[in-house]
């Protein structure tokens, strides 16, 4: 171990010195990440509100217009167009100007105070199945509390109707109350952000490493690296020091814009968080440190690099539940780094969970560096004999 | 004066090269087929089995029969009963279950004597739009039950006002089943066209300047349309290709419903790619160096084409000046398009202004990077 903080001390200044010496590099790290973050910010959001809603009403009545006024007080439904005669929906519905149409039958009023079914047709555009399920859930709320109205004001009247010798109608009135943990206002923003982080982090982290190494050795200056004393493990951690380093910046700028500009919650440690971030940074610069030994140039790198990421974003569970998945992908998943951090960040940002939960994420995320580390530096090794 | 004779050889001249680069052939057909299946089939956002924690604090046959209804539907998957609310809290801390029913003390004897009951439901709001869904299920199976203690009481009375009051049917046009994969596959066939068209041609440009073959191209009688058309119509061809099997491999695999004209797919699939390869090229022709090239290329192509297509993410709930960014997106139109096609078998009279911008956004872009090419080459 002779001199070995000293020469690590050393391939360090290098590397600092290359990175920062470099004006495009000295960008590159810092402002696609924010950039990226505030559109993904944006655009990222699957908040089902205002659908806009077309209605025919055949009754025209006080009745069907309670009915309606339903749907549009939820916030949920904006009714945009008053049909007047049902073909209209047609065209409305394939052009996507609506994409809920409330068709009202002609007796509705008259059905509904005579205590017969009235009916009612609900048509909701499919194409988008996932916010479709959100309508549709909306819909069953609605009508089914609006049904229960019903129910209620009837039996109010039946009981004036009842003789004295017939027994009282005894009833009871079930409802739910729910309880949202972790993201109350069920903002996508909030589930969205966190992961978001994770996916910069190990693009940033992934892409950087294996392009300066190989860049090392395109400009060949990997092999004055391989002559002079420095071991190979040495050479290995002062090249990965400084992308760490970076990865940490990232993570705090970004942490920072999301609290405080994005308004995501943060109830964690941000202690649990720094050091979450040092076990996903081990298996990604170690993915980074491999693919940089089996890419001869840096456009084989970065193609490489996006090779990995693309699969790994998306069967991470950023936007796709890994539970939805079928069996063998939910296995492939198991060797995805970005998979643990979205529960890590998840976790830490709005369950504020801690090593008592996730430690087995963090277990994997170790497990993976080890490898990932460790089938480079075989293979780094062999490289520079 | 424009030679279709010189576009022919350049063509040609491309068509070999491609040919002949066996690795970047495969990577080509490959890519696209491997990604579309890959994630046409991974990839979900069906909500149903929402792993579901139960504290049922009356354990009585009413309270069983209640559970019964959560458990009847595809929605919940009731995978734990516990005891204790410590457990409830640690179960969805860990993320074992992702919702939880609590059911109170007394609650069969509430509803025999008459006496309101409030069910709690307990969400891991984590991700909104998975919580929205089941909270709603949840509520109308409440809501279902309420009705019918309600139903029963009234016929125990001698009343026949069992029937439900209002008669809702709902029905769900172009996706019956809302199944994802239908909106998934073919917006996944935008994203993938998109990300291989950027980077098949955003090298083409780059690599003649850096193998030094640009000045001999130089040096011919080419004018710059002449090579920017040959250039295209091989890579088109190339794409083409790959269009049609992820159409096939969509229809046939995945069975999602081509409801529309395949012919006005295929021309319309054709413009798009024109434009994305007119961008790669673009970008190619600005880069020079192919690294930097596939950079732009990915920044250029995967992440607005995921982000700001309408693919998974709505344009309509983002602000407003990111949805005039996402005019400048043209898998914006194709994605558009292709569900248009695909799902609802509408045709140009729906399309029209879609279509429309995306002739003009590959008008764009050919104009451009023919532009950018002249200075180039002087």
């Amino acid at each position: 171990m002779n001199g070995f903080f000293e020469r690590v001390g050393c391939i360090l200044r290098k590397e600092f010195i290359q990175i920062f010496r470099d004006k495009r590099m000295r960008v590159i790290i810092f402002i696609p990440p924010m950039v990226q973050l505030i559109i993904f910010g944006y655009a990222a959001n699957t908040d089902v509100r205002h659908v806009s809603t077309a209605v025919y009403d055949g009754d025209r009545t006080s009745v069907s217009r309670e009915l309606v006024e339903r749907f549009d007080a939820t916030g949920y439904f904006d009714v945009t167009h008053y049909l007047t005669s049902p073909d209209e929906a047609d065209a409305l519905m394939d052009s996507g100007r609506v994409s809920t149409v409330i068709f009202i039958e002609n007796d509705f009023g008259r059905h509904i105070t005579a205590g017969d079914p009235a009916e009612v047709l609900i048509i909701i555009d499919g194409t988008d199945s996932s916010i479709a399920s959100v309508v549709l859930g909306y819909v069953n709320r609605i009508v089914a509390d609006y049904s229960a109205s019903i129910v209620v004001t009837s039996i109010d009247r039946y009981r004036g109707m009842i003789g004295e010798d017939t027994p009282p109608i005894i009833y009871s009135n079930i409802e739910m109350t729910e309880r949202i943990w972790y993201n109350e206002e069920l903002k996508s923003r909030n589930f969205f952000i966190p992961g978001i982080l994770g996916l910069l982090l190990s693009l940033i982290g992934v892409m950087l490493t294996s392009m300066a190494i190989v860049k090392e050795r395109e400009i060949g200056t990997m092999e004055q690296l391989v002559v002079t004393p420095i071991r190979s493990i040495e050479l290995i951690i002062g090249k990965l020091l400084p992308f760490a380093l970076i990865g940490y910046i990232d993570v705090f700028l970004i942490t920072a814009i999301a609290t405080l500009w994005f308004r995501v919650p943060f109830d964690g440690s941000f202690l649990f968080l720094f050091v979450a971030t040092a076990f996903f940074l081990f298996p990604t610069l170690g993915l980074g440190l491999f693919i940089s030994t089996v890419s001869r140039t840096q456009q084989e790198a970065m193609m490489s690099t996006f090779l990995y990421f693309n699969p790994a974003m998306l069967l991470s569970g950023f936007v796709f539940p890994i539970e939805s998945m079928p069996a063998a992908i939910r296995a492939l998943t198991v060797v995805n780094p970005v998979r643990y951090m979205m529960s890590v960040l998840r976790g830490v940002f709005l369950k504020g969970t801690g090593t008592a939960e996730l430690w087995p994420d963090l277990m994997a995320l170790f497990l993976l560096g080890v490898v990932t580390v460790g089938l480079s530096s075989v293979r780094f090794t062999k490289r520079a004999k | 004066m424009i030679s279709f004779r010189r576009i022919r050889a350049v063509a040609k001249k491309e068509r070999l090269q491609i040919l002949r680069d066996t690795r970047s052939l495969l990577l080509a057909l490959g890519i696209p087929m491997l990604m579309l299946f890959l994630f046409g089939w991974a990839l979900k956002l069906d909500v149903s089995d929402v792993k579901t924690i139960v504290f049922d604090q009356d354990r009585s046959a009413m309270s069983r029969a209640f559970l019964e209804r959560f458990d009847a539907v595809e929605y919940f998957d009731i995978t734990a009963h516990t005891d204790t609310y410590d457990d409830v809290v640690e179960s969805l801390d860990r993320g074992n279950a992702r919702a939880a029913i609590v059911i109170p003390e007394g609650f069969s004897e509430d509803i025999k004597t008459g006496r309101d009951v409030q069910i709690q439901l307990i969400a891991d709001g984590t991700d909104s739009l998975t919580a929205q869904v089941f909270i709603g299920y949840a509520s109308a199976i409440v809501s279902d039950f309420s009705q019918d203690i309600i139903s029963e009481s009234l016929a125990r009375s001698g009343l026949s006002g069992t029937g439900r009051p209002v008669n809702v049917s709902v029905r769900v046009w172009y996706n019956p089943e809302l199944e994802s994969k239908n909106f998934i596959v073919p917006g996944l066939i935008a994203v993938i066209m998109m990300v291989i068209a950027g980077l098949l041609t955003s090298l083409t440009v780059a690599r003649e300047w850096e193998r030094g073959t640009m000045e001999q191209l130089i040096s011919t009688p080419i004018s710059v349309p002449e090579l920017v058309i040959g250039k295209l119509i091989s890579y088109v061809e190339l794409g083409f290709i790959d269009f049609v099997l992820s159409v096939i491999a969509g229809t046939l695999v995945f069975g999602v419903p081509l409801k529309g004209s395949i012919i006005l797919l295929l021309v319309l699939s054709v413009i798009f790619m024109i434009g994305a390869m007119s961008l790669g090229m673009f970008i190619s022709i600005v880069a020079k160096k192919q690294v930097m090239a596939s950079q732009m290329a990915i920044l250029a192509t995967f992440l607005p084409s995921f982000l700001l297509s309408g693919f998974v993410f709505p344009i309509a709930t983002m602000p407003v000046v990111l949805q005039g960014i996402t005019f400048l997106v043209s898998a914006r139109y194709f994605v558009t398009i292709l569900k248009g096609i695909f799902l609802k078998g509408v045709g140009l009279e729906v399309l029209f202004l879609e279509s429309l911008l995306l002739c003009v956004f590959t008008a764009m872009m050919l104009a451009l990077s023919m532009a950018r090419f002249k200075k180039e080459l002087v």
